[in-house]
């Protein structure tokens, strides 16, 4: 029995600025957690885990605001909210035969979100009619699931094996991005009695061979999946920050698929060693609120994804690394249109994430050099230093495009330019390591 | 083109984990009794994650979990337990088994003359026999051999170089796992859920590369001990420090620096492990750059007190 008791209190404050746009954000969770977990071994062809986990979560009101050339959107006033989660498992590693062994388990979730609370209720144009308030610990939303899990392994030969799985999963958590700025944003958001938990199933199923005395390592993996409940802002959200109001009424939920197979390659052992991957695959997003209820690429949508990772030991002294990625570009979102209307500029967008950005590719190199042991009174310091290149032909990748505006409406001479930006040209590095 | 100046202030007060081991139950029967103990590197005092236990004589075996721990309960007999570890000598010992044994292991490392890395501690062929599907295991050794952005190593940078695996754009705080969205990985650091990694763009993440043993990501197939996010579970591991002798790993780096103190509270039964580290880019890009923001914090400090915890509490429930 293994019993762990965690507190933590997780704040995050992100802040970016140049000069015609401009990002803030601040959030926090806080989490009490008890978790137990039991292993039980009734015989060798068994490995039996049992548990449980609860978590009292408070997630502390945040603030987002962002500005684009002279306008900015906040989110201000976000409301305090507090839930219980919690799950028990059960899980068996089982060895039928000698060529079958499966991994069956079931997990129990169960999530209440509970006051001090108050909902806001709005008509359709978006206007506060009504508000619920809820007391403390009174209960305001629960949902609960069953997530059944399967995988199985079925040798072929001594170094073939063929593998399948199947997972049902819950989630109670979100994290919504802000649609309209394609930037890291962090709000995580609970279940609510409006956000329903997020659910997924996976279908995968592999082929994994060795290769020369487990030298060589091979796989071939593909994988089918789906997910309801999805969370996203509303299209053109821009909630005002003149009123109080629940971050999750500019919510709109979706559903969203994922299928792709998975190639890897890997040498682990040698001077020589390193492994070479590609993934193809697609995801894709339907919401019956954004695009018009058409389904569109997902904003991480990459249809391939290839990597070779490199290391050569030369000697005791000297080792070479290599790394070169490859990525379809990310998908965006991006204007089609402008109007003046009274005088101001107003944009008409693209289809949801119809235009793709350049591919990302990049290659790094490094080279660690053992020095010899430094003597220091009686101790012998190891030291290494590490000589690293990243991006070495300074590949200029799109890291987000935003549209500039040149000239002034009212003169009838205002031009829009969209403009990518890049963040990390060829940056050469050096790292003195120690170690006594 | 305007360079893009990220600042992010982290507070993630130091998780306070409490970890309590009890022994766990065995089944006691007339004829049938059980092995356990844990498996330790002879040299720092780590405990071994998936070190591979069998009894020779009837081929059957387990491994190692995250604290060290094996357990195996069969017939009652005389076996070889064989213990390997991918980097570690093997270990061999003749038992006769007509009661419950405990049997705590150490074992010593291999050293390596060509300066060869060792990749993994595991099973070699762990891959292709276990159930584990859609599952990696990373080794902190291998990943501090990557070229990496200023000379900063990282585990989450490291992670999106495996197939299913995104980073999301350059220097993103998130990765992508099979078409799931960023708040879909469950990240667990020990024991504790870590809502947001990333640093500076996630261009770092908050784990420091020296106070981290190894990394376990699983892209599909979770099994039901895992629960509450939908694409993935990435395991961090950390050190539980030293418990033979005091030691310092450090850096000095073109944008930050890095020190790990670690050593033994008692020998062989407590240690702890410190780790800090800090950027300066923040002063760095400063002549450079606008930055409107009142807190001016770049200080990226961690303490792990997690493992320390339980090795003493280990102590007082086993020894």
């Amino acid at each position: 029995m293994n019993t762990t008791a965690v507190y933590s209190d997780y704040k995050f404050e992100f802040i970016a600025e140049q000069d015609n746009f401009g990002f803030r954000l601040f959030s926090g969770i806080r989490d009490w957690t008890l978790k137990s977990d039991f292993n039980y071994f009734p015989s060798v062809l068994h490995n039996i885990k049992f548990g449980g986990i609860y978590i009292y979560h408070t997630f502390i009101p945040g603030n987002v605001s962002a500005r684009i050339n002279e306008d900015t959107l906040s989110l201000n006033k976000i409301i305090r909210q507090y839930a219980h989660e919690g799950a028990l498992y059960v899980n068996d590693d089982f060895d039928i035969t000698e060529w079958l062994k499966v991994n069956a388990g079931i997990r129990y979730s169960l999530f209440r979100q509970v006051g001090p609370f108050t909902r806001y209720r709005k008509n359709e144009i978006d206007q506060i009619v009504d508000s619920v308030v809820y007391k403390r610990g009174e209960r305001v939303a629960d949902y609960s699931g069953i997530e059944p899990r399967i995988s199985m392994r079925i040798l072929l030969n001594k170094s073939t094996s063929f593998k399948a799985s199947y997972t049902h999963n819950y989630q109670y958590l979100h994290l919504a991005a802000i649609s309209s700025i394609s930037m890291p944003t962090d709000l995580w958001v609970p279940s609510s009695d409006r956000v329903k938990p997020q659910f997924g199933i996976q279908y995968a199923g592999g082929i994994f061979k060795n290769l020369r005395n487990n030298i060589f390592e091979t796989s071939v993996e593909v994988y089918y999946k789906t997910m309801e409940n999805m969370v996203e802002f509303a299209e053109g959200a821009a909630p005002e920050s003149s009123i109080s109001d629940n971050t999750d009424n500019s919510f709109v939920f979706g559903e969203g698929k994922s299928y792709g197979a998975e190639f890897f390659i890997a040498k682990r052992k040698g001077k020589f060693h390193g492994w070479i991957g590609y993934t193809l695959s697609k995801t894709t997003r339907t919401f019956p609120d954004i695009n018009d209820g058409e389904e569109f690429y997902a904003k991480y949508d990459r249809r391939h994804d290839f990597e070779v990772i490199a290391n050569y030991s030369l000697n005791s002294r000297w080792t070479f690394s290599a790394v070169f990625v490859y990525a379809t570009g990310n998908t965006a979102t991006m204007p089609v249109d402008f109007y003046l209307i009274e005088g101001n500029v107003v944009t008409e967008y693209g289809k949801r994430n119809s235009y793709r950005m350049p591919d990302y590719h990049r290659m790094d190199l490094s080279a660690t050099w053992n020095l010899k042991p430094l003597k220091v009174q009686s101790m012998a310091v190891e030291n290494s230093l590490v000589f690293s290149i990243y991006n070495l032909y300074n590949r200029l990748n799109p890291y987000f495009i935003y549209i500039d505006y040149d000239g002034d409406a009212l003169d009838g001479d205002l031009t829009a330019h969209a403009k990518l930006v890049s963040v990390f040209p060829i940056l050469p590095s050096v790292t003195w390591n120690f170690r006594f | 083109m305007g360079f893009i100046i990220s600042h992010v202030f982290m507070n993630r007060l130091p998780a306070i984990l409490f970890i309590l081991l009890f022994s766990s139950g065995s089944l006691l029967s007339q004829n049938r009794h059980t092995v356990s103990g844990y498996v330790r590197d002879s040299a720092s005092g780590e405990y071994c994650i998936g070190a591979n236990i069998y009894l020779r004589e009837i081929l059957k075996g387990t491994s190692t979990n995250t604290y060290g721990f094996y357990s195996m309960t069969v017939d009652d007999g005389d076996y070889t337990l064989v213990i390997s570890y991918l980097g570690y000598h093997n270990f061999e010992k003749k038992i006769k088994l007509d009661k419950d044994i405990r049997l705590n292991i150490s074992l010593g490392r291999m050293v390596f003359t060509t300066g060869e890395v060792v990749i993994t501690g595991e099973a070699q062929d762990k891959n292709v026999k276990s159930t584990d599907i859609g599952t990696v295991r990373m080794d902190v050794r291998e990943i501090k051999q990557l070229p990496v952005v200023f000379g900063e190593v990282d585990v989450l940078t490291a992670i999106q170089l495996l197939p299913g695996v995104q980073a999301a754009g350059e220097g993103s705080s998130g990765f992508y796992v099979r078409g799931g969205g960023p708040d879909q990985n469950l990240i667990l650091l020990d024991e504790a859920i870590v809502y947001n990694a990333g640093h500076l763009f996630g261009f770092f993440s908050v784990f420091n590369p020296d106070a981290v043993k190894d990394i376990n990501l699983i892209k599909g197939g979770m099994p039901a001990n895992y629960g509450g996010r939908l694409a993935s579970v990435l395991d961090i591991a950390m050190k539980e420090g030293n418990s033979k002798k005091f030691e310092v790993d450090g850096g000095i780096g073109v944008i930050s620096s890095r020190l790990a103190l670690q050593g033994p509270v008692k020998k062989d039964t407590c240690s702890y492990i410190v780790t800090a580290r800090r950027t300066y880019i923040d002063v760095l890009v400063k002549p450079f750059v606008n930055l409107q923001c009142s807190k001016d914090q770049g200080i990226i400090f961690m303490i792990s007190m997690a493992k320390s915890i339980i090795v003493s509490r280990t102590a007082t429930g086993f020894f």
